[in-house]
Formats: C-alpha cells, structure tokens, sequence
C-alpha cells in the first residue's frame, strides 16, 4: 500500500509552556453589568469609558450569535474570566519585569528580537501590558508608542476619545461588543505627519491564565505622509478548558500615508479568536495587512480595510493553516468608497488532519468609487480527504467604471509539479516538501527576515513516505 | 388579488455575512395560484410514471418555493417526459454530442398567477434535448419547476428561453447517475424579473454536467441565480459559464456553488462569470463559493466585472464605431454565443427577435 505524504503538524512545543498565576489579581468568572464596573474600577476608566463599557454590554445581551461561521458553541462567557491582571506593573526595562514573566517572553524571543530589530516592543500578559519600550531615537521623531490606558489618561486622552471605537463600533457584532464592554490591555500609537518608522514596532499578546479571554485594544494613527511597519504576535499554553480572545484593531492612516500590519497568530487550540480589525485609509494612503493563522480552535479573521480616500489603496496578504481540531475561518474585506481606489488579496489556506479552513471574503465597490480596481485571488491545499477547505468569496459592484476580477484554485499536491522536480533530480520526498513549503510562501516573503523564519518554524513541514 | 405572501428562495449551501444580503433573496408571491399552459409540441413521449424518483430531486430555488408548486392545493399544472427504455433507447450520437430526440415545450399563463411542473426521465442510455420556451405576454407572476432525471449513460439536454414579461420563478432539480451526462442552456432576454434557481447532484460516478447561462437586465429588471452543483460520484465533472450584461437600473445576483462531497474523488468543477456593466446604477452581486471535503479533486472559479475594457473601445473607435453602438454590438454577441448553441433554428430565430425588441434595434444596424 502507498504510504501517503505525511505533512506533519505545527510544533508547538516552544510556546506549550506555563507558569503558575497565583499572584495574579482576577475578576471572577462570566460577564455581568456588576463584573463590568469593577474592571472599569479596576482600570480608573474615564466616566465615558465606564458608560461606554456598560452600554456595550447592552448591545452584546442583545446582539445574536452569528449564524454563519464556524460554531462557537464550546464557549460559554459564564465561564471566561474576563480580566488577569499579572503581579506588576508595567515596566521600561525587561530586567525589572517579574521572573517568571520575563521568562515566558524570553522564550519567545522577544527582547531579542527587540534589540535586534525593532524600533519598539509592547508586551502583554494576560490583560495588562507588564513592558512597554520604544527606541529614543524614534520617540525623538514625535512617535507615540504607548499602552492604552497611559493614553486614555493621559495627554492623548482626547485623541483616543474622538476615535476609540469609532471604526469598529460595538454595534458591528456580538463580540465587537463584548470588547466594548471589557477591553483592557493593548497599544496606542501615533506616527506624526512625514515620519517615517524604518523599522518596525511590535507588540506581543501571551495569554497564560486558564480559562481567561484577552481583549486588548490597538489604536494606531498613522498621520499624513507617514509610514509604519507594525507587527503583532500572539500565543497561549494548551488548558482544556475554553480561551477566548476578541481584541480590536482600529488603523487610520492618513492622507499618503503608509500602514503594514502583519500578524503571525499562534493561539493554542482550545482558543477562541473572535477578532475584529479594521482600516480607514484616506486620499492616496496604503493599507497593507500580511496575516498567517496558524493557531486557534475556532477562528473569525477578516481584516477589513475601506478605501475613504480618493486614490487610497489596500493589500491583503494571507496564509492559513488548518490541523487537527481547528476550525479557522479567515479572509478579509475591502470596501471601495472613493474613486481609483485599487485592492488586491492573495491567499493560501491548507487542510490537513480534519482541519477546517474557510476563506471568506467580500469587496465592495460603491456608486462613488469609479475607476476602481480590485483583485481577488485564492488558492488551496488539501492534504488528506478528512479535512476541509471552503472558499466564499462575494462581491458586491454599483458602478461600470470599475475593473473587478476574481480567481480562485482548489486541490491536491499537483502529481506534475512532483514529476517536474523530480526530473530535475529531486526526491519524491523533496519534491512534496518543496511545493507545500512554497506554497505558504506568498506571506513569509512578506515578512522581515527574522519573523520569516519564525513563521517557516510554525509551519515546519516534515514530509516521510510516499514512495511506492 | 390573491393573498400575497414572503418567501426566502434561492439560498446559498454555504451561508456569510448577512449584511451583504446574499444569503438568499425574499420574493413576495401572489398565491391564487392556477395552472400555466404547457404544451408539448411533440406527442411521440412515453408518458413518465409518476415514481418515487421524483420527491428525492432537490431544486435550486429550494424547499421555501415548495409551496408554490405544490401545497395542500396542488394547484400547479404537472405534465412528465420519458425517453428511452433499456432495449430501445435513442442513442447520443457520440462524436458530436447532438441528441436524437428534440422535443419542444412551450409554457405560457395569462393568469395574475400561475405554476406548473415538468418531469423529464431520460432512461439508461437514452438520448434527449428538451427546449422550453417561456413565451411573451402576462402581466403577473409564473412559476415552473422542472425535474430532470438522468440515468445511467443517458444524455439530457435542457434548454430554457425565457422570452416573458411577468416575474418568472424558474426551478430546476436535476440528478445524473452513473456517466449520465447533463447539458443546461438558459437565455433570458425577457422584460420581467427573473429568480432562477438550479441544483444538479452529480451522484454516479463520472456523471458530468455543464451549465451555460446568458442573461441580459435592463430598465430596474432583478436577475437572481442561484446554481448548485454537488459532486457526489467518483470522476465527476462539472462546467459552468455565465455570461451577462447589465445596463440602466438592472440589479443581479449570482450564486453559483461547486459542492465537492467526501468520496468525490478524480472529480474537476470549474465556474467562470463575465459581467459587462454599461448602466450608471447597476448592481451587480457575484459569489462564487467551492466546498471542498475531497483530497484529489480540481476546482476553479474566475470572475471578470466591470464596463469595455480601453482596448475593445479603441478597435471599435477605430473603425468609427461610438461607444453606444460598440456596446450593443457587444451586448448582442455575448448572446449570441450562446443562442447559437441551441441547434434549433426556429428557436434561435425566436430569441434573436427578442433580442431585437428588448435592446431595440434593428437586426441590420447590429
């Protein structure tokens, strides 16, 4: 019998590692209007912001849970703990963070990667920042680089007011709201007209508490003429009992101005990743989103990008990877509502092991957005006959003047393709390797050097077999 | 006026975001329901025994529109083909693929609203085209479900025209079994509104089918499709083309869902829509969705939408040929394309007439 290919699973075995949280402060468990005040007590909110939260959770009681994607029905928010502040505060230097903390983000590799190549790192564990550090040379050029609720206490207080959930509202979704109402955690940044960040800041989000949901809020402003690379990562410990993360992204990027946002997520599999983010992007600016997915249980992921600004134009960049007991629907959407607007998404998912990957996506192309472009083009892999993979696309267009065009690939590992290489002296084994690991390559060329490596690390496609 | 009452049609298998309104679309029906006219031109058919095969063909339109066509009334008018026995069948000729038996089928109402329901059985190893035509005139609404069943090595061809002015629920259930083989050619150049709903279930092995749909909405015509193909049987094959024009205040929607089933192995679906946009207020709503539960299969879909592109505009300009003109011209020969693959000259001269009187030229200008 023909032993198949055998791609083997994410290792995960660098970030299945955790430390105990009893000195940890926590909430307890579930969501309740009381549960509510006291985080917002606990974080010495502004009265709006408790208001706000609270209004929030009106929305989420009356808000349904969505009836089309994957089931959500393994988590129960009576058992999720809302906010885990970690034993201490936040801190400018890794050598002050408690311990066993800075343990876990030294292995991640964090504060190497910070002294090597970022201009800025943010750390999160649980629901509060414990470091928060950006390069003098970068906060000398007027960048704000900071944890959300220095913000909104402090001197930008009213710059997070005015746009604090103003492009993802809680009346978008269920757990749109549910953010509104617990957010904590999170970064805030503003990049000053005409600065450009040469390299990129990054923040980091570990969840470590069992049975806890992570909510941080990121609110970037990227001002007229100026560019920005950012970068987030986040990972969990494996526990048996249900995670939920549903944070918020909200990116205004101004007049000309440039945003890249890339995203290597790494939940562990009991996770929950109900995540809402979005992009504003005025005349002439670009939004470019590289996104790989690779942890998670159950996933909701669809960066979505409106094109405000005549001219302004958007990239969405993607690779998903679906194993054993995932069900991870992503994609992105992209509204045109300015003319000569262009957008174009590439993605690739893959199947393997009973996993589930559905690319969803949308583009929408109003009356006013005339000589609009848009590109849609996905691709995917499966690689057995227990898995899944679903793409469904939709697109919505209400002017002629536009050029729209949509394509998208199903299948196997190509039998040619293997034969090709093969004639050129590759091992059949080599040969399958090869074409799974290029396959994903369309994000890691995407990414800084040092994140490509980290991301070929999570695929780490081991192939044995299927000779004969 | 008859009660009038709401349903959810053609629904997508595999459902998104609700604010996009794509799910399915609401039709309100008027349902003093009575039957339309059919006439079968041709009475040479062994009548179709009403068997059990019928209840287990799904439509496109889905279980909502039941009521329509059947209900505790059983209002609409029921007529059934079959073709072919074992012994005796009318072979496809296999090098060109024409069918030996064409019979023609014209559906008409003059009543606010009517239904009706046509069976088609083609037999193991028969052969059969069917041309239904949807004639002009009414000013209400026609519902017609047509269920087609496909046996083994059998070749169905369903052709549809659609020429009315009512609204028109068209519902087609198809199921193929094993290397049965199922060509659907629809043209809608009618004025009404048009809800268009076809489901083929490819359930024997190399079973193929391929769909070809041409539409013209103009004036505030709504063109709503929803086209499903499941891929059951090993070696399956499936094509679809869809190709239309939309201008003036035309609003369209199209689903078209390639379903690849677990144990549809060596089976290849491939979907391609082009939409040229020459209305200031048109919409136009694509999704395009390929399920997939299958290792070793092939699936594609492409889209292309938008107005002329600068090339075509320029060699039409060149040789003195405004815009309005290079896009009737255009308009005409995407459909063109397809009426010509009817092969019956009498309904090919029908739909160019149509052509002729809903874009409003004359043949010889065009």
């Amino acid at each position: 019998m023909k032993e198949k290919t055998y791609v083997e699973d994410i290792d995960r075995n660098i970030y299945d590692f955790k430390y105990d949280d009893k000195d940890a402060y926590k909430l307890k468990a579930g969501l309740t209007p009381e549960i509510v005040e006291q985080l917002s007590a606990e974080k010495h909110d502004p009265e709006w912001m408790r208001q706000f939260r609270l209004d929030s959770l009106k929305l989420y009681n009356e808000i349904p849970v969505p009836d089309w994607g994957p089931s959500i029905e393994g988590l129960n928010i009576d058992n999720i703990v809302t906010y885990v502040r970690p034993n201490t505060n936040m801190k400018a230097d890794w050598k002050d963070v408690p311990e066993d903390i800075k343990n876990t983000f030294e292995r991640l590799g964090i504060p190497q990667a910070e002294r090597k190549s970022l201009a800025g790192v943010g750390a999160q564990y649980d629901s509060e920042l414990v470091y928060h550090n950006v390069r003098e040379e970068v906060a000398a050029k007027g960048v704000v680089y900071t944890d959300m609720e220095s913000a909104l206490n402090g001197e930008f207080a009213d710059m997070v007011k005015e746009h604090f959930m103003k492009l993802v509202t809680p009346h978008d979704h269920k757990f749109a709201a549910l953010h509104g109402a617990v957010w904590s955690g999170g970064s805030f940044v503003y990049v000053p007209k005409g600065v450009k960040v040469d390299i990129p800041l990054q923040s980091y989000f570990r969840l470590n508490a069992a049975g806890a949901g992570q909510f941080e809020h990121t609110l970037i402003i990227v001002d007229e003429g100026a560019d920005l690379h950012f970068i987030e990562g986040c990972s969990a410990p494996k526990y048996n009992v249900a995670n939920l993360h549903a944070g918020c992204v909200e990116l205004f990027v101004g007049k000309n101005a440039k945003l890249r946002y890339s995203t290597i997520e790494n939940w562990s599999k009991n996770m929950y990743n109900l995540n809402t983010k979005r992009a504003i992007v005025e005349e002439g600016g670009t939004i470019e989103w590289v996104s790989g997915s690779f942890g998670s249980h159950v996933s909701y992921l669809y960066p979505m990008s409106i094109l405000k600004g005549k001219g302004s134009r958007m990239e969405f960049t993607g690779v998903t990877f679906a194993g054993k007991g995932q069900n991870l629907d992503t994609g992105a959407k992209v509204v045109h509502a300015a003319p000569d607007t262009s957008s174009y998404m590439n993605t690739r998912s893959i199947s393997k092991d009973g996993g589930i990957s559905t690319f969803r996506s949308s583009v929408v192309v109003t009356k006013e957005a005339e000589n609009s472009k848009s590109a849609v083009s996905c691709q995917s892999l499966m690689l057995d006959s227990i898995s899944r993979s679903d793409t469904i696309p939709a697109m919505d267009v209400r002017t002629r003047k536009a050029n729209i065009g949509h394509e998208a690939q199903i299948g196997s590992i190509s039998d040619e393709a293997v034969f090709y290489l093969m004639s050129r002296g590759m091992s059949e084994e080599d040969a399958r390797a090869c074409i799974v690991s290029g396959f994903a390559d369309n994000v890691s060329k995407e990414l800084p050097l040092e994140y490509a490596l980290e991301m070929n690390n999570l695929i780490r496609l081991e192939m044995k077999g299927s000779i004969g | 006026m008859g009660q009038i009452e709401e349903f959810k049609i053609n629904p997508l298998p595999s459902i998104t975001w609700n604010w996009l309104r794509l799910n399915d679309v609401n039709v309100k029906w008027n349902m003093d329901i009575g039957p339309c006219n059919i006439e079968i031109k041709e009475d040479n058919n062994e009548k179709a025994k009403d068997a059990d095969i019928w209840g287990d063909i799904k439509t496109g339109a889905g279980e909502a529109a039941d009521v329509i066509f059947a209900g505790e009334n059983g209002k609409a008018n029921v007529a059934a083909l079959s073709f072919g026995n074992s012994d005796n069948a009318e072979a496809a000729d296999s090098n060109s693929g024409v069918c030996e038996k064409v019979v023609h089928v014209d559906i008409t109402s003059n009543k606010t609203s009517s239904a009706g329901v046509l069976k088609i059985h083609g037999k193991e190893n028969s052969s059969v085209s069917v041309i239904e035509t949807f004639g002009k005139g009414g000013n209400g609404s026609i519902a017609f479900r047509t269920l087609v069943q496909a046996e083994k090595n059998s070749r169905v061809r369903l052709v549809q025209i659609f020429l009315e002015d009512q609204t028109l629920l068209n519902d087609v259930g198809c199921v193929c079994e094993e290397n049965a083989d199922l060509e659907v050619l629809q043209i809608f150049a009618g004025k009404g509104n048009l809800y268009n709903g076809i489901r083929t279930d490819l359930k024997g092995d190399k079973a193929h089918t391929e769909k070809s749909i041409g539409y013209l909405g103009q004036n505030k015509q709504v063109v709503d499709i929803n086209l499903v193909v499941n891929h059951l049987g090993k070696k399956t094959g499936s094509e679809i083309q869809v190709d239309g024009t939309l201008k003036d205040e035309a609003e369209k929607t199209f689903r078209g869902t390639i379903d690849f089933k677990n144990g549809s192995s060596q089976s290849v679906g491939a979907e391609t829509e082009n939409v040229l946009l020459l209305g200031d207020n048109v919409v136009n709503k694509t999704i395009p969705v390929i399920l997939c539960a299958e290792e070793d299969v092939e699936g594609s879909h492409g889209a292309t939408i938008g107005e002329l592109d600068e090339e075509t505009m320029f060699y039409f300009a060149s040789r003195g040929i405004d815009q309005e003109l290079a896009e009737d011209i255009m308009t005409k020969g995407k459909m063109e394309v397809l009426y010509r693959k009817i092969n019956d000259e009498v309904t090919e001269k029908l739909v160019e007439e149509q052509l002729a009187e809903v874009m409003g030229y004359d043949r010889e200008e065009v």
